[in-house]
């Protein structure tokens, strides 16, 4: 093993579309800390990344949640149908957004550390 | 400004290299271990690309001449030599623990994408429906996970994942013997051959940045 390496020289296997692993790294500088962009044309739809990245962060999490509890019983059969329409409400209107701001995915991603990206 | 490279075991000589902003390295022994350093009398400069590849290089190139490399992260710097001498005798079993962790193993990174076979028309369906859909998909990705990483940390002397929060079927990273790494190459090898349909890439090897921190605990053991 040497310094200086190549990229391609750290990569010990691949396979499928390498292309969705690379198109993340575009994104590399999203790394650092993310600021809002306070130019008046921009402030609006750097606002609304950072409020749906939160909001999906937090649907993310109840959904899981919620999964968790069905898979220990815990919940009635009301209690999953319930949620499982707000769920999917919530999924729906966060697709709209998303739409309206012109988002990606990638666009409401966040790094949680040792629990990996949020999307 | 002290910047701080890792620590070593066995190494013979520095390496012919300049570290951050072009200082010399430099070795001291504090508490019994090896330290590899270089002074600068700059404070801490800006986090730029080009620093954090200097400090790669010397790390890997630390690595390719030690029997054990504990690396530290970029930007681990001290404002004077008392408190590098404090914070690594403060920790020296420790560090010593981790040095024992790390050596002979190289670390190997390891990403799987999903295979995109959630399913994103909730059209129609029922709240138990959806609810029960997610939950499949959710099982099935463990377990698939679980098969993927199973055989892979047997070959690693420990491992951790993660990605819990993300969309990747597998993130995780390995500490593999060296003399594991064939192995493990081929395991992957036999994986895409097995799973033509999945988007995956293992790099390395590295130096052992994800298991230099004292938290063996909070890693899966295997071999």
């Amino acid at each position: 093993m040497s310094a200086r390496h190549e990229p391609v020289d750290k990569i010990l296997a691949s396979g499928g579309d390498l292309g969705r692993i690379a198109s993340e790294l575009e994104h590399v500088p999203q790394a650092f800390p993310r600021r809002v962009n306070a130019d008046p044309e921009q402030v609006e739809r750097g606002l609304a990344q950072l409020v749906l990245t939160l909001v999906e962060l937090l649907r993310q999490l109840m959904e899981r949640q919620a999964l968790r509890r069905m898979e220990l019983n815990t919940l009635t059969d009301d209690e999953i149908e319930q949620m499982g329409e707000t769920f999917m409400k919530l999924e729906q209107r966060m697709q709209e957004l998303k739409e309206h701001f012109d988002f990606e995915d990638r666009d409401l991603n966040l790094n949680l550390g040792p629990l990996g990206n949020l999307l | 400004m002290i910047h701080l490279y890792g620590l070593v075991q066995g190494l013979d000589d520095l390496p012919d290299l300049r570290g951050v902003d072009g200082a010399a390295l430099e070795r001291r022994r504090i508490a019994g271990l090896d330290v590899v350093v270089s002074r600068s009398t700059r404070e801490l400069g800006e986090v730029t690309h080009d620093a954090i590849l200097v400090h790669a290089n010397v790390v890997e190139e630390l690595m390719s001449r030690s029997r054990a490399v504990l690396p530290a992260q970029f930007g681990r710097a001290f404002t004077s030599e008392e408190q590098l001498t404090e914070a690594v005798q403060t920790k020296a079993t420790a560090l010593e623990r981790g040095l024992t962790r790390v050596r002979g193993c190289v670390e190997l990174g390891l990403r799987v994408l999903e295979r995109g076979s959630r399913t994103d028309e909730s059209t129609g369906l029922s709240g138990s429906d959806y609810m029960r859909t997610r939950l499949a998909e959710a099982t099935e990705r463990d377990r698939f996970s679980q098969e993927l990483h199973g055989p892979l940390a047997a070959l690693s002397r420990t491992s951790t994942r993660f990605g819990g929060a993300s969309g990747d079927l597998l993130q995780a990273v390995y500490l593999v013997p060296e003399e594991q790494i064939e192995a493990f190459r081929e395991h992957m090898n036999r994986i895409e051959g097995a799973h033509p349909e999945l988007t995956m890439v293992c790099t390395g090897p590295w130096p052992p940045y994800t298991f230099a921190d004292d938290r063996e605990e909070s890693h899966e053991r295997s071999a």
